[in-house]
This record gives C-alpha cells, sequence and structure tokens, in this order.
C-alpha cells in the first residue's frame, strides 16, 4: 500500500492553496470543453472534494482544501488541457475503486486538521483502502 | 416502501441493504457553522438517510457513489455558510454499503 499521507504532504508543502474563485471558473469551464464531462461539488453542502464525470464515471477528483488531483491514467493527457492542473498535484491512478492506499489516522489529523475524517474503521479501514473511500471518508 | 429500520450486532443502523456510519454523520449534526450543513433538531438523520438511499436504489438515483434525493415532508436542514433551509440530502456510500449523508442543494 502506499502511505497517502506522503502525497497530501506534498501537495500541500509544494502547491498554493487554490482559490474559491479559481475553482469556480473551473467548474464553470468543465462544460464548455467537453459536453459528456460534468462536474459535481456541493459547496453549500461543504463538500470538500470536486467531482469530474467523463461519461457519468468519475475520472478527476480534486481537493478544496488540500492541491491535489486524483485522475485516472485513461485521461491524464487529456486533463492537461485543464489551466487549473497546472496548479495541483496530480496523481495518477488506475481507478478510483482500487485499493492501494494506507494512512496514520493520528498523523492525519495532526497534519490536516482542516480535513474532518468523519469514517469509521468498519467503513474505511485504514490500512487499505481506495480512492473512493478516501472521498467517502473526506468529503 | 421504506425498509425496517434495526441495529446489527454492532449497533449500527441498519436497513438490510446499507448501515450508517455514525462518524459520517456527525459533522453534519454536531451544530457547528463551520462550513458544513446542518440537519434540523427535529430531523431522524439516520433514518432519512436510510430511507433516502433505499428511495435512490428504487429509482436508480446513484452515482459515483453519491445520490441526492428530494424530501417533500419538510426541509432536513440547512446549507453550512447561508443557513438558508434544504429539502435536498446528499447520501454518501463505500462499496462496503456503508452510507453518511448531508443536507445538501439540487
Amino acid at each position: 500500500m502506499k502511505d497517502l499521507i506522503k502525497v497530501l504532504k506534498h501537495a500541500k508543502e509544494n502547491y498554493p492553496k487554490i482559490s474559491s474563485s479559481e475553482i469556480h471558473h473551473f467548474c464553470d469551464d468543465t462544460n464548455k470543453i467537453n459536453n459528456e464531462i460534468s462536474y459535481d461539488w456541493d459547496e453549500w453542502c461543504g463538500e470538500d472534494w470536486i467531482t469530474i464525470t467523463l461519461k457519468n464515471r468519475r475520472v478527476l477528483m480534486i481537493g478544496v482544501k488540500i492541491p491535489v488531483a486524483f485522475v485516472t491514467t485513461s485521461v491524464f493527457e487529456y486533463i492537461q488541457s485543464f489551466e487549473l492542473m497546472r496548479k495541483l498535484y496530480v496523481v495518477t491512478i488506475n481507478d478510483f475503486d482500487d485499493i492501494i492506499w494506507s494512512l496514520d489516522l493520528d498523523e492525519f489529523k495532526n497534519v490536516f486538521s482542516y480535513i474532518d475524517w468523519h469514517a469509521s474503521d468498519d467503513a474505511v479501514d485504514t490500512t487499505s483502502f481506495s480512492t473512493n473511500d478516501f472521498w467517502f471518508a473526506t468529503i | 416502501m421504506n425498509l425496517l429500520i434495526y441495529k446489527n450486532a454492532k449497533e449500527q443502523l441498519t436497513n438490510g441493504v446499507y448501515i450508517v456510519d455514525s462518524k459520517g454523520m456527525e459533522p453534519h449534526t454536531n451544530g457547528s457553522t463551520a462550513g458544513k450543513s446542518q440537519f434540523l433538531f427535529n430531523v431522524d438523520a439516520d433514518k432519512a438517510v436510510l430511507d433516502g438511499a433505499a428511495y435512490a436504489d428504487k429509482y436508480n438515483l446513484w452515482s459515483n457513489g453519491k445520490a441526492k434525493v428530494f424530501i417533500e415532508n419538510g426541509p432536513v436542514g440547512v446549507h453550512g455558510s447561508t443557513g438558508e433551509l434544504t429539502n435536498w440530502l446528499n447520501i454518501y456510500k463505500t462499496k462496503t454499503g456503508f452510507i453518511h449523508g448531508a443536507p445538501g442543494t439540487p
């Protein structure tokens, strides 16, 4: 399993936090690029991740509070056209359901105190979880 | 028709299909105004989420682990930043059937 905290710390320490207006511009532009691409972000609910879907399948997930983007390898080249991608630490994954991550929850809470990990051990096993599980635990 | 809700052996609320992850409900039931939407105090949030998940199954509302359900009998909560009342419920699920939810927008 890969240590997700290392990935997130790299993003935090090397990339500036993206602004709210940059996020809104990105969301506004998304549908103009390709009508099969859409975004899902419920800002008023307090969601901390933006999901981009291609043909209704999640292919990209962008952090609102952490300058990181998880993208499937299948669309990695394609998303380079998004200006916002140049401002984010882009992590490629094969599939959002692949169980590839682990993290130390105490360390996560310490380093990312502004991100709420709200999943029980039964729901998300911190020793082995997928990017979708991470989304569930921190959305 | 809503499914029977009961507690499993681990004292977790379930409808036999989904299990409420109570930790996931906390950010939206703790009364905080730190940007997270909040359920109204008189709403049974766990039941709403379980019934909403069953409704989402019936009407095929899931998309990438999330469903948006409109609750007809009154608002369920308020938006995090504005305090505006909302009848919309967001529900999130894992592949293993755990769910949590939050008042959302259309």
